[in-house]
């Protein structure tokens, strides 16, 4: 069983390292192999849009490292993510991975993995959409994520000061291990409100009356009883989330593919009325 | 003038099962005409076939609406959209006539539904 640690900092021997070392310390203890990427040590350029993943069904053609990334993810049984917290959220290059992340979503080459988040951040109060990331990017691709911490610490290689740190990131390497080894994904961290991403963001949809998970499109109503707030999500709703294999299989299907020949059957209107702005502030 | 709209709503988009008797429901509310039709799209053990498909013949639920009044238009369009949301894609509304497209694209903006 192997194991890959990636670490989202630029910072060598940070606190995202360390933990996700920490991490895989208590998988190796489990008997897993582990191995671990610096995922900012790779050239992962921006999604260029051109949809050749989508419509030829394949890995994407830019020539960098992200297929080498998600080639080495899926050579892996379980995956721990170790990013810190920069404004908010997690560091640019998990952005970079989503949106890089087509080829393995369709191909599902990852789907069945097992993962673990470890979010090291500074001040309290502002990791608000620090998960919101890592689950678009691990869920979209199939991943159980099994357990997701947040740090609190903050200067260069503090992380081995605080002993907690250290027992709660050894023990996610362990509880992957176990979840590969027992076939049991059942989320093991702290419960949030979303029943499929265990995080606490919640969106109030326009008619103002239905609230939803915003990465898993789980819809539901609020509650307030004795002053406390719950959010009543059905079981339909549930199993409709964003992240289903039919939910995704239908996106691709329905909402992209069909898109060429829409793309086909406005070529001359969309040639015709694009060139004004292709003329405009053209550097000549 | 006439005002024709064709909403698009592919599998899984619509909140709700589309039914013929709550879009007559609407239709006699509102006086205008209201059509269904359910299309079936090319199906592979693999699912289905929607590459280099026309995008009238994949498979889809549409609902289309015919008056010559933009207030009925509007107001039958929002009861639609209350109930199954709007249509998706960008091309959900193809078929629709040019004004009758965008007194749709400005309701669906309005009411939205994933919004």
């Amino acid at each position: 069983m192997k194991i890959l640690g990636l670490v989202g900092s630029v910072r060598k021997s940070g606190n995202s390292e360390i933990l996700t070392k920490e991490a895989l310390m208590g998988a190796e203890e489990e008997g897993a192999q582990v191995e671990i990427l610096r995922l900012t040590d790779y050239r992962v350029e921006p999604c260029t849009g051109c949809a050749a993943c989508l419509l030829q069904e394949r890995d994407c053609v830019i020539k960098d490292d992200a297929n080498f990334i998600f080639a080495k993810m899926a050579e892996s049984d379980g995956i721990i993510v170790g990013v810190p917290c920069y404004i908010l959220e997690a560091t640019a290059i998990v952005k970079q991975l989503i949106d890089r992340g087509f080829a393995p979503m369709q191909q599902n080459t990852l789907r069945g993995k097992v993962g673990g988040v470890i979010v090291p951040y500074a001040t309290r109060g502002w990791t608000q959409n620090a998960f919101q990331q890592t689950n678009t990017w691990m869920l979209a691709m199939g991943i159980h994520v099994v357990d997701q911490l947040l740090i609190h610490v903050q200067g260069l290689s503090e992380a081995p000061l605080i002993q907690d740190a250290l027992e709660k990131s050894r023990n996610l390497g362990k509880q992957v291990v176990r979840a590969i080894q027992t076939g049991d994904t059942s989320f093991q961290g702290e419960e949030g409100i979303c029943p499929i991403c265990h995080d606490r963001n919640i969106r109030i949809l326009k008619d103002m009356e239905t609230v939803e998970c915003p990465v898993c499109a789980v819809r539901g109503s609020l509650k307030i009883e004795d002053g406390k707030i719950s959010v009543v999500f059905t079981p339909e709703a549930i199993a409709r989330h964003r992240w289903t294999v039919e939910n995704l299989q239908r996106h691709f299907s329905y909402h992209l593919k069909p898109s060429k020949d829409f793309f086909i059957k406005t070529k001359e209107q969309r040639k015709e009325m694009a060139q004004k702005y292709k003329d405009y502030l053209k550097k000549s | 003038m006439q005002y024709r709209v064709k909403l698009r709503y592919y599998p899984g988009d619509a909140l709700q099962a589309i039914r013929k008797e709550d879009l007559q429901t609407i239709a006699a509310k509102w006086s205008l005409q209201v059509n269904l039709e359910n299309i079936e799209g090319e199906m592979t053990p693999k699912g289905e076939k929607t590459l280099d498909k026309n995008i009238e013949s994949i498979s889809q639920t549409v609902i289309s609406l015919e008056t010559d009044s933009e207030d009925i238009l509007k107001n039958s369009l929002r009861d639609v959209i209350r109930r199954y949301r709007s249509p998706r894609t960008v091309f959900s509304l193809w078929g629709s006539s040019q004004e009758g497209e965008k007194v749709a694209w400005r309701v669906i903006e309005e009411l939205d539904g994933w919004w």
